[in-house]
């Protein structure tokens, strides 16, 4: 599949789903027609209306007396939940923190003129805006105009990947892989390894690991990965070693960890769990 | 000379009421309000004959839902919000406009109004602007969000952070003292914040379905809830009128009999309760409110 020319036609998104934020917002949309309907049936048929929220009032009271500290203290105790707080946490404020005046500004030009940089540049702030589906047009656009931009490529790999369409999003990232093996720091290997493992190419994600390794060292998302590709194919002593690095403790003295590292360490001490042993 | 360059930059209070009509109109609101039902210490009986919301009366008078937001229980209660108002409106009028600032105003009283009745006594009296001017502050803080670089960068500033502090010190004086409705507060400022942040001010960016959904249920929360303070069914007030209007010894009668006495208010002595009370404290008003619990008005 030639992705250059994927600005000319529509994007692979159909398998896009809808994100959190359209989950959020039909989950608003849902508890806002139950409002409603409640409301209405409070004036028309008063007896229903009741039996609706007399039920639920109690149900809310014993809840938030028993089942949400239960739930709370479960989550709590299980390992990737305040990781992954923090993570979401810091997703949002990446996500609020987006300085849109580049990318208007490059709207703005694009109107009279087309290039590949100010199409990267309005689908980079969009995809960090959270608004994927409408980012991928642009780096396809950006592919069409100048084939050998390798960071249109690599974010496209990116979008793609995460509106879950991983064939495309392989293709783009060996692409990548293949132009500038250390583009972003090497980061492309390890997408392109997270886009082999998601279409079922183990052997191919644990070799992109092995590469990445090699030429940058270990990193927890990447002995995550390969401890979950070792545990897959049953080598559980391979899987346990590369866990077992995951989840070390950081140096003393050295940066703390990230929200990805952090979230990464946790999940890797639950694979570490169902590999037996104490993590 | 000094003098003149000052004067030569304020605007004349003419000039002022006809860049920012909106507030001034409010304002003078406020005080024709305060003279009608006494400036110093109106009497429950006045507020509720000017207007005052009570989650009693919504159901026959929702304008009541409204007119609150300009009445004011005393004094100081009036200066603090005039003062609050004539400090912060102008500002926000010059920003969003005067039509929209009306209907900020109209929309953060409403949702103010509805979160006090909703959590607060049916027959406790609702005055005040002072939901109406935390959906003001929403508003600001929402303006300040869309405005900005980024959605954060107002953070990095003082006047926002103070903006930040004053919010929370008023809803935390508002939980300490107990006349004050703090859900109120929170209604008009949830109110206020949502209006500019996801319908007046939406920036350059294009509004796609999620956004339209999104609107569209807000809007269908706001109908809902206005809907449901004029008939709050698992409320003793509405179960008290349900049973008055019930046929004597029907199921229906026996059903909200044993509701109420399930929840420690028999009916016959919460309506011998409210017959001495209501028309004292609440005059005529109070006597409509009793005659519309027995179903006489409805």
């Amino acid at each position: 599949m030639d992705l250059a020319k994927q600005g000319n036609s529509s994007p692979p998104v159909g398998g896009a789903g809808l994100g959190t934020r359209g989950v959020a917002a039909l989950a608003l949309s849902g508890v806002s027609c139950a409002a409603l309907v409640v409301a209405i049936l409070a004036h028309t048929a008063p007896a229903a209306a009741l039996a609706v929220v007399d039920p639920l009032g109690g149900l809310l009271g014993r809840l938030v007396s028993v089942a949400v500290p239960l739930v709370a203290v479960a989550l709590i105790a299980w390992p990737p939940f305040l990781p992954g707080i923090r993570l979401w946490i810091a997703r949002m404020r990446d996500r609020m923190s987006v300085d849109q005046g580049p990318m208007l500004t490059a709207q703005d030009r694009l109107r009279h003129l087309e290039t590949a940089p100010d199409h990267v540049t309005v689908g980079l702030a969009q995809l960090r805006l959270g608004q994927t589906a409408r980012a991928i047009p642009h780096f396809g656009r950006a592919l069409a105009l100048d084939p050998s931009h390798v960071a249109a490529r690599f974010h496209l790999g990116r979008a793609l990947l995460q509106v879950g369409a991983v064939d495309e999003a392989r293709l783009a990232l060996a692409d990548v892989v293949r132009m500038d093996p250390a583009h972003a720091f090497g980061r492309a290997r390890l997408e392109f390894a997270e886009a082999c493992e998601r279409t079922g190419d183990d052997v191919a994600a644990d070799q992109a690991l092995a590469d990445h390794e090699r030429e940058y060292g270990p990193q927890r998302r990447s002995d995550l990965a390969r401890g979950r590709i070792a545990l897959r194919r049953g080598d559980r002593d391979t899987a346990r070693a590369f866990l077992e690095r995951a989840i070390a403790s950081p140096q003393p003295g050295t940066r703390r960890l990230t929200p990805d590292e952090a979230f990464d360490r946790a999940r890797a001490r639950v694979l570490r769990w169902r590999c037996g042993g104490k993590a | 000379m000094w003098r003149e360059g000052l004067m030569s930059g304020q605007r004349t209070l003419f000039e002022q009421l006809e860049e920012t009509p909106c507030t001034w109109i409010v304002a003078i609101a406020y005080g024709t309000f305060a003279v009608l039902t006494d400036l110093v210490a109106p009497t429950t009986r006045a507020l509720i004959e000017h207007g005052a919301a009570a989650g009693l009366l919504i159901g026959d008078e929702p304008w009541r839902l409204l007119s609150y937001a300009f009445l004011h229980g005393g004094l100081l209660h009036l200066g603090f919000n005039t003062y609050f108002l004539v400090l912060v409106g102008p500002q926000l009028e010059r920003a969003i406009g005067s039509a929209r600032f009306a209907l900020l105003y109209a929309v953060a009283a409403v949702g103010g109004a509805v979160a006090g009745t909703a959590f607060g006594s049916p027959v406790t009296p609702l005055v005040g602007g002072s939901g109406a001017l935390f959906g003001m502050m929403g508003a600001l803080v929402a303006l300040m969000m869309r405005r900005g670089r980024t959605q954060l960068e107002f953070l990095a500033y003082h006047p926002a952070r103070s903006l930040l502090t004053l919010i929370a010190a008023n809803l935390l004086l508002g939980w300490m003292l107990p006349m004050v409705s703090n859900s109120a507060h929170v209604g008009g400022l949830v109110s206020g914040f949502i209006l500019v942040y996801a319908f007046l001010e939406r920036g350059r960016q294009r509004i796609d379905w999620m956004g339209r959904v999104t609107q569209a249920s807000f809007v269908t929360l706001f109908v809902a809830a206005m809907l449901w303070s004029a008939a709050p069914v698992p409320r003793w007030d509405w179960q008290l009128r349900a049973w008055a209007v019930a046929p004597s010894g029907s199921d229906e009668r026996r059903t909200h009999e044993e509701w109420l006495r399930a929840h420690g208010m028999p009916p016959r002595a919460l309506f011998a309760e409210l017959r001495a009370q209501l028309p004292q404290t609440w005059g005529p008003t109070g006597e409509r409110a009793i005659a519309s619990l027995r179903g006489e008005t409805r």
